[in-house]
């Protein structure tokens, strides 16, 4: 098979649909059917189900009660380490849906039987939030209580948690990029240090923009390179080099707003610099900007 | 004074209005003098004036009147009317491009922003959107193209 017909063409969007409502949903848990469904899981799996299911609200929720079925005390030593071995031994129930709407589509609409084993996974994904199958037991989750998303179907809360369950475990993100509370919710009581010592780049990132470009090339001892006040676009430039972010041109704009805009470290001033963010044309005509609103 | 604080004295008298000459949302004009490769920014939007459409651009079957992709209030860059204006767009413009329509301006049109003020282009002129780079996105798309 090299194409798709267009009637398959044509279902796509059903697939896509009816997977993201899934992986949206707030709902309960369905305990019964979840056990029905974990049955067949195991099954197709090659192994034999257990009998012993248990539910529970969160991810966390789940991996404190799987610690505690090991018989580890939440004060002892392994505790932290157990912890976090059960939050990744996790299924990801109706998270999963990215990708089984992919293998359904290709069982249901393209003929490919192989993916029959996957039938428990995608029932189980319409009942479940996360859960964890063990040989002994089976862990199930309520799924979410709450979502959020930006238009570009990420995770993303600027005034609020992203992910909320029903114990209350709260999860931070910004454009699908997972944060601490204090990052979304009081990002002015950051420290230039924090700031600096975080190694994820995107995450730095978000950190820097909501405590204020501004701010941090001020309190960073930032190297100011070159300042101007331009006439033309009636704004005021400075362009900075940052020892973590390289070039920054903070410039006001005639709305009454800063911004700061990063820059290639070949700059060396502020005309370069504006240069520079406006220079994506094939034309041979000299651009001359005459004014900014 | 820093110069920190002088920018921030600066856009703090022009949000208040108290600024001399700088006025939030002052509407702007292309004079009829106006050359090819003259620009006015409307926000983070460049009109510049051109001599001619590109020839990999096409008429726009479905014009519409907003000249940035996207939902937010700062994309909201529109004209006033389709009827004075032919659009013609590039082979691809979506939220990542950094080229936008050209307008070939059959009588007077107007560029208006919720924000940002409203760019007046006369009959006559062709004029290209074309869009800021953003430092951080070209460093990602750079970093992908190399992955």
């Amino acid at each position: 098979m090299k194409d798709l017909t267009q009637e398959q063409i044509e279902k796509i969007p059903h697939y896509h649909e009816k997977w993201i409502k899934i992986g949206l949903d707030c709902g309960e848990c369905d305990f019964e059917k979840a056990k029905e469904f974990a049955r067949i899981v195991y099954e197709q799996a090659g192994e034999k189900c257990p009998d012993q299911f248990y539910l529970t609200d969160s991810p966390t929720a789940c991996a404190k009660l799987a610690v505690k079925l090991r018989g580890i005390e939440e004060n002892s030593e392994e505790y932290s380490s157990a912890f976090f071995t059960e939050l990744n031994n996790q299924v990801f129930g109706s998270h999963e849906s990215g990708w089984l709407t992919y293998y359904e589509f290709i069982w249901k609409e393209m003929g490919v039987v192989e993916c029959e084993k996957l039938q428990g996974l995608m029932e189980i994904a319409k009942h479940v939030g996360w859960w964890a199958p063990y040989d002994t037991c089976v862990i199930f989750q309520h799924k979410h209580s709450e979502i959020h998303l930006d238009d570009q179907m990420r995770l993303h809360n600027e005034t609020g948690p992203a992910v909320v369950y029903r114990d209350g475990t709260k999860v931070w993100a910004i454009g699908g990029i997972g944060l601490t509370e204090q990052i979304v919710m009081a990002p002015e009581t950051l420290t230039i240090e924090q700031i600096n010592r975080e190694n994820n780049n995107e995450i730095r990132s978000v950190m820097i923009n909501r405590f204020g470009w501004a701010r941090y090339v001020k309190e960073s001892n930032s190297t100011l390179l070159d300042f101007r006040q331009n006439d033309i676009e009636n704004t005021m430039e400075a362009l900075y080099d940052t020892e973590i972010f390289g070039k920054r041109l903070v410039v006001t704009c005639p709305t009454g707003r800063i911004f700061v805009l990063g820059a290639p470290d070949s700059v060396q001033t502020c005309e370069q610099a504006q240069a520079w963010l406006g220079s994506n044309e094939d034309s041979e005509d000299k651009v001359n900007v005459i004014a900014r609103t | 004074m820093e110069v920190i604080e002088k920018m921030q004295q600066f856009v703090s008298k022009v949000s208040k209005n108290e600024h001399e000459t700088v006025k939030p949302g002052q509407p702007v004009r292309f004079t009829e003098a106006c050359m090819p490769g003259d620009r006015i920014w409307q926000g983070d939007l460049a009109l510049t004036i051109r001599t001619s459409v590109p020839s990999n651009y096409n008429l726009a079957d479905k014009p519409s009147v907003q000249l940035v992709v996207g939902n937010t209030e700062g994309s909201k860059h529109c004209l006033d009317s389709l009827n004075n204006v032919d659009i013609y767009l590039p082979p691809v413009w979506n939220a990542e491009s950094l080229k936008g329509p050209v307008l070939v301006v059959k009588q007077e049109t107007t560029v208006l922003h919720p924000t940002h003020g409203d760019v007046t282009i006369p009959e006559g002129f062709i004029v290209e959107c074309t869009y800021q780079k953003e430092w951080d996105k070209e460093q990602a798309r750079e970093a992908r193209a190399r992955d």
